[in-house]
């Protein structure tokens, strides 16, 4: 199978998805109970407001239309980069986005840093040591991260590194000692999942019959195990990353607010509550996108990890 | 009726010998962190059912001369910043965490069992049209997805069970058109085919015991996932309201006496990591023993 | 293709005496190894003893289970998760098991190498192949310095000239292994070849570091006949060109008759007999040794039953006393249940049978006047039944041959089948779609009572041609008639065609709901027929009973049957609705040696006492051969030879058949 059919038909898919993830994000105002005008305004206003005020609202916010038509407004204006305008500050939904990503971004990569760094050389060791005392020890780890609620574990490292060693800030962001606790707290729930994918992906290959070929060349156990085994054992991880964005856009959130770090997730949830549907639809249509991107990336880049994927090719 | 019971009586027979000489259940008692599991998942439960019962303290009756009292005889946990009993909270909290979370795997389940096993045996376009929905619902962050419904919906617990419930069931229909397709192909299907086998005799007795197994697994590991999940919604502020003796509220609560009263945010936030652990090791051990082929995969949306 | 007889000396083969590790290239002393299960440990290699001068080709046969491939691993130190628990394996002098890591790497990387059984498990499907066999030739010129950093290519670390070496001389490697054009195939990974391309692949990396001693499991088991011929020949012109010793494990009396100087017949982790190939061959001293022999399809006469042994290998749990061969052993007495049978010592081997005080010569026939399963029943549990026992009485000296009528039950018509190959809308929008043409212009008659075989190398369309008959694929173009009567798929067919057609698969364990007892397994088309539950009870026992199986079995699930046991469940299922037509695709080949002659002869049964007709697809020649009565040969999906089995086999027209016939290893080469 050529390629370029697989990438094209890759990319139709992605945009019939893209396409389902806009009608969504906009559906959702007609979540709200009862009319949106009515209760975007009311707690606007924090008053109950009259009908030439809801009236004036719907007409500047283009709600008079049919719906059809405003789907067709918005979507418009989101191919051309306007997610719309804040209904508190006026400020662009767009620039709003912009200026909190930073810090999202800074804390998903130091995330994945971490949990990288812990997940790949205990997942291995874990295998290699397959049932002894260093195998049991991790695994109860990993699965003790797994279950963790990590807002807990955010409240638990502040409790001890900021309020009684008093090492770190407690809460905050722009320094780098800012970013060590969040990143910390995310990045060890991703890493106890990690851990668990590449102990039994190792596992599986330590049982490939290509192994006691390498084995019986004479090659050192640490070749054997560094080279040829990790590299076929991180096929399914990096399929996994490509999944875990979106755990860590969802974590992300939560950890914004426990370190009070004014990202992405904490502009969603004061958003959320002030029912500020511009910069609500925005950023939900931000992370769909972003997810769908990555995912495509991930599954553009398996050819050159597992040369064994024909792209799109069906097993004859 | 003799050969009616006798039937019966062979096909009881049939699943005791099964039971006992299978290595099924041998393999999933070898290891001792199933068993812990299934007890961890047993105690929980019993704790949510006779919970309320046996708590000593109503969970909202506040005592403001006893608050933020440390754990002792008549508080084993202490009390909260409005002096209530952490232990009873908990008990009551426990039986809202599971409810919760069996009636969101549950409608998980059947949303997702019946789209996948409709898409998988249907084929043609419904498969091409279903496939395409759960890539939409898989697109969003599961999380901020149910964030912003039940923001949307309004803050309260049934609310977070309902986007909860609708931002889960495509793993589930992606997991059982799999499994379908995959069984669909076997030669004991084929040869159904072949022996004029009704299509529905074949869904109910070829095709959904061989899917059961890898969704009763998602389904352990689900209970695990969508208890953080209320938990995460709840601590946010979106789920359960002051009083519900909520788990993540609780843990939300405790957030402003870290530092003087520790027991009010680590009591319930041990409560949370002990069930997810519980239905993690259930799960895994389920799946040591009714999905070998690993079809199942974790995800962690908190 | 002939084997020189052997023209070294050999010494007695229990190697117990010291002076004899400063001659032998390998000396396996009473190897013990033991792998823990739930039940204990289980003894798969149980005090194995032989040796390999410089430069022999030894064969160790037995069946599956027997211990073979783990004596094998052993060797070389890979018998994890098995545990070495008594004996000595020296190769050159060196103790393997108690050599340090260094010593071992240093064993490996020079002396002694490997090949494997499995064509898609002995290669890294991460690496290209030049990759993997540099690889091997860069640990033989460098053993001790291997940095982790330079064999992963790391910038800056890794010699980059010296890898350059090493590809160029992996391209000489695999022209000599017989690779096509490697020059170009160097840069391909494993996956872009074919099986018998990866098994030299896998010889290529062996060879690499100019070992003494290849050890080879199985390396052919898995390629197709032509494959096999080539490789085998291949392995047998190296070995000889770099004098090196080979010891060839396999299960395939052909192959050992073809390559190997002497033969060790392993049988539940013990070695039976020892001896020159010539001589083992054709004159075994073992029982179990001529009953492997014997249930070879190719020695019995066409139609006829096939010898078989009794029972299954044993998994050796805990102490057991006696001959592990006793309780399947025709000439077993009491002495051989009780205590350990001696081990005699011949001037060209040795014998591990109470019964070698009192060889004789073979009688004219080969046979050495026991009989071996004959007039038996067969099932592996060794349950009897009437009609199987009055069946093989009279076998013995009647062909279970039925008239074939002159009825044609099945007709093709110029059939043909293209696959489009799949593709999403988008795809076929863009026109991209391209098909595959599996059978092609395909015209043929079934006559009713015949057995119908049907050859060809994997890949030649022999299932797709199965699968138009049974209506599970449709015809592209062409027709398909039933009795006169045109069908199409499976779905479209009457109830009465569907009845008349029973299919067997190739693998019982996939075409048994694993989540069904056997007996509502069979039940299974009685029900989709209607009938009520005491006519299906009755039905399933008389089943049951025609296929050798007991009432015992009606209860169980498939996973508490041996192989054997499942496609006799599988074949009463085909039965139950007395079909006309019966189509084994492929109705032997999961199964072991022992097996399939039982299975066959169950089939040969059914067919006289049912008048059935059999349309039989396989790539085993021998099985072919055994029961059909025509055979049709497909190459490409197009027929290019049809005609009645012996005149075929014998004298095959076209190049594509004699290839296959001219492919498959006999004994009768070296015991002519």
């Amino acid at each position: 199978m050529d390629t370029a059919p697989y990438l094209v038909h890759r990319f139709g898919t992605s945009l019939v998805v893209l396409a389902g993830v806009s009608v969504v994000t906009y559906g959702l105002l007609f979540l709200t109970p009862g009319d949106p005008a009515e209760v975007i305004l009311s707690q606007q206003l924090d008053r109950q407001p009259s009908e030439a005020e809801i009236e004036a609202f719907r007409a500047e916010h283009g709600m008079d239309e049919p719906v059809p038509l405003q789907y067709a407004d918005w979507l418009t204006d989101v191919l051309r980069g306007d997610l719309g305008t804040s209904y508190y500050s006026d400020a662009s939904v767009t620039g709003l986005i912009l200026d909190a990503l930073p810090l999202t971004l800074e804390l998903a990569a130091a995330s994945v840093v971490v949990a990288l760094a812990l997940a790949i050389p205990t997942g291995v060791l874990s295998a290699v040591h397959r049932g002894t005392a260093i195998d049991r020890a991790s695994q109860l780890g990993a699965l003790v991260g797994v279950s963790m609620p990590n807002f807990w574990l955010g409240y638990l490292l502040i409790l001890v590194f900021a309020l009684t060693l008093g090492v770190l800030p407690v809460a905050g962001a722009g320094s780098y000692s800012q970013l060590v606790l969040p990143a910390i707290t995310l990045g060890t729930g991703m890493a106890a999942v990690l851990t668990r994918l590449v102990r039994s992906s190792m596992l599986d290959v330590l049982d490939e019959g290509y192994l006691d070929t390498a084995r019986s060349k004479g090659l050192r156990k640490r070749i054997v195990v560094y080279k040829h085994a990790l590299r076929n054992a991180l096929v399914p991880v990096v399929t996994i990353l490509g999944v875990q964005l979106g755990a860590l856009l969802n974590g992300a959130v939560v950890i914004e607010i426990v370190f009070q770090r004014p990202g992405l997730g904490m502009l969603l949830v004061d958003a959320v509550f002030e029912r500020n549907y511009p910069v609500v639809q925005g950023i939900t249509l931000f992370t769909a996108v972003a997810f769908v991107v990555t995912n495509l990336l991930v599954d553009l880049s398996y050819r050159y990890l597992d040369p064994r994927v024909e792209l799109g090719g069906d097993p004859a | 009726m003799s050969v009616a019971l006798e039937s019966i009586a062979s096909a009881v027979g049939r699943r005791y010998r099964a039971l006992r000489t299978s290595r099924t259940l041998a393999t999933f008692c070898a290891n001792p962190l199933n068993v812990a599991g299934l007890s961890i998942v047993t105690a929980i439960t019993i704790a949510a059912v006779i919970g309320p019962l046996v708590a000593p303290y109503d969970p909202t009756t506040q005592d403001l001369a006893n608050r933020l009292q440390g754990p002792s005889l008549a508080h084993p946990f202490g009390t909260d910043q409005l002096g209530r009993d952490m232990l009873s909270r908990l008990l009551y909290g426990a039986r809202l965490s599971l409810g919760i979370a069996v009636a969101v795997t549950g409608i998980r389940l059947v949303l997702g069992t019946a789209i996948g096993l409709l898409a998988g045996y249907a084929g043609g376009w419904i498969d091409e049209a279903l496939m395409r929905l759960v890539d939409i619902q898989l697109a969003f962050p599961g999380l901020v997805l149910a964030l912003v419904i039940a923001g949307i919906l309004g803050p309260s617990l049934r609310n977070v069970m309902l986007a909860l419930a609708v931002v889960g069931w495509a793993s589930y229909a992606r997991l059982v058109r799999g499994t379908v397709l995959a069984t669909k192909e076997r030669d004991f299907v084929r040869a159904a085919r072949l022996m004029n086998v009704s299509r529905f005799r074949i869904a109910t007795r070829h095709l959904l015991p061989n899917v059961a197994g890898p969704v009763v697994v998602l389904a352990t590991l689900n209970m695990g996932t969508v208890i953080l999940g209320t938990a995460g919604l709840s601590f946010i502020g979106l789920g359960a309201q002051p009083p519900t003796p909520e788990w993540g509220t609780m843990l939300a609560d405790g957030r402003h006496h870290l530092r003087t009263a520790w027991w009010i945010a680590n009591v319930p936030g041990v409560a949370i990591m002990c069930t997810v652990l519980g239905f993690t090791l259930l799960g895994d051990g389920l799946r040591d023993v009714l999905d070998p082929n690993h079809e199942t995969t974790l995800e962690k949306p908190t | 293709m002939t084997t020189t007889p052997p023209t070294l000396e050999y010494g007695p083969d229990d190697a117990a005496t010291p002076d004899d590790e400063a001659t032998n290239l390998l000396a396996v002393e009473n190897l013990q190894v033991q792998f823990g299960t739930h039940d204990g440990p289980v003894r798969a290699v149980d005090g194995v003893s032989f040796s390999l001068e410089p430069g022999e080709t030894v064969g160790i046969v037995g069946e599956s289970g027997c211990g073979k491939s783990v004596t094998a691993r052993s060797i070389v130190g890979l018998q994890e998760p098995g545990e070495v628990v008594g004996g000595t394996v020296h190769i050159d002098g060196v103790n393997v098991h108690e050599a340090s890591d260094r010593a071992r790497r240093q064993l490996r990387g020079d002396t002694v190498s490997m090949v494997f059984q499995d064509p898609d498990q002995t290669l890294n499907p991460a690496f290209d192949v030049g990759e993997q066999i540099a690889e091997s030739l860069k640990v033989h010129d460098q053993p001790e310095r291997q940095r982790l950093l330079d064999y992963l290519h790391a910038p800056l670390f890794a010699n980059r000239s010296d890898w350059r070496d090493h590809r160029e001389r992996a391209v000489e490697l695999m022209d000599q292994v017989g690779i096509d054009e490697p020059a170009d195939r160097v840069d391909d990974y494993p996956h872009e070849f074919s099986g018998g391309m990866r098994q030299r692949a896998g010889l290529a990396i062996a060879l690499a570091s100019d070992p003494d001693l290849l050890i080879a499991d199985e390396p052919t088991t898995a390629l197709d006949t032509t494959t096999q011929a080539q490789l085998l020949d291949r392995l047998r012109r190296l070995t000889d060109e770099r004098n090196m010793a080979t010891l060839l494990i396999t299960h395939d009396l052909g192959v050992v008759a073809d390559i190997c100087d002497r033969v060790v017949v392993l049988y539940a982790g013990q070695v039976m007999e020892t001896g020159p190939t010539d001589r083992v061959l054709a004159a075994p001293h073992h029982p179990y040794t001529r009953a492997l022999l014997e249930c070879r399809t190719s020695r019995a006469a066409r139609k006829r039953r096939v010898p078989t042994i009794e029972g299954t290998v044993p998994e050796r749990l805990g102490e057991q006393p006696g001959c592990p061969f006793a309780p399947r052993c025709p000439a077993a007495v009491d002495a051989c249940r009780e205590g350990e049978p001696p081990t005699f010592e011949r001037d060209d081997g040795t014998v591990r049978c109470r019964e070698g005080v009192v060889f004789g010569e073979p009688d004219a026939d080969g046979g050495l006047g026991l009989e071996y399963g004959c007039g038996e029943t067969q099932c592996d549990e060794g349950d009897s039944s009437t009609t199987s026992a009055t069946a093989s009485t009279r076998s013995a000296s009647q062909p279970l041959r039925t008239d074939a009528g002159t009825d044609s039950l099945v007709s093709l018509e110029g059939v043909s089948k293209r696959y489009q190959q799949a593709g999403g809308l988008l795809r076929r929008l863009l026109g991209t779609d391209r098909s595959l043409q599996a059978v092609d212009d395909v015209t043929l008659e079934i006559a009713a009572g015949e057995t119908l075989g049907l050859v060809g190398e994997s890949g030649s369309g022999k299932s797709t041609l199965a699968n138009l008959v049974t209506g599970l694929e449709t015809p592209t173009s062409g027709a398909v008639r039933f009795d006169g009567d045109l069908v199409g798929a499976a779905g479209t067919r009457t109830a009465a065609t569907l009845h008349d057609v029973g299919v067997v698969f190739q693998n019982p364990r996939s075409s048994l709901n694993p989540r069904l007892p056997v007996a509502q397994v069979i039940a299974e088309p009685l029900h989709a027929n209607g009938w009520n539950e005491q006519r299906r009870r009755d039905r399933v026992s008389e089943l049951l009973e025609s296929v050798g199986l007991s009432e015992r079995h009606a209860e169980r699930y498939p996973h508490e049957l041996s192989g054997g046991q499942l496609q006799r469940v599988a074949i009463a299922r085909a039965i139950a609705l007395d079909p006309r037509l019966v189509v084994l695709d492929e109705p032997v080949s999961a199964l072991d040696v022992s097996v399939q002659a039982r299975i066959l002869n169950l089939l040969l049964e059914l067919q006289r006492d049912l008048e059935l007709t059999y349309l039989l697809i396989s790539h085993d020649l021998d099985v072919v051969e055994h029961v059909s009565d025509r055979v049709v040969v497909l190459s490409n999906g197009e027929v290019v030879e049809a005609g009645p089995t012996e005149r075929v086999l014998a004298e095959p027209s076209h190049p594509e058949t004699a290839a296959l016939v001219e492919a498959v290893p006999r004994l009768e080469h070296s015991s002519q």
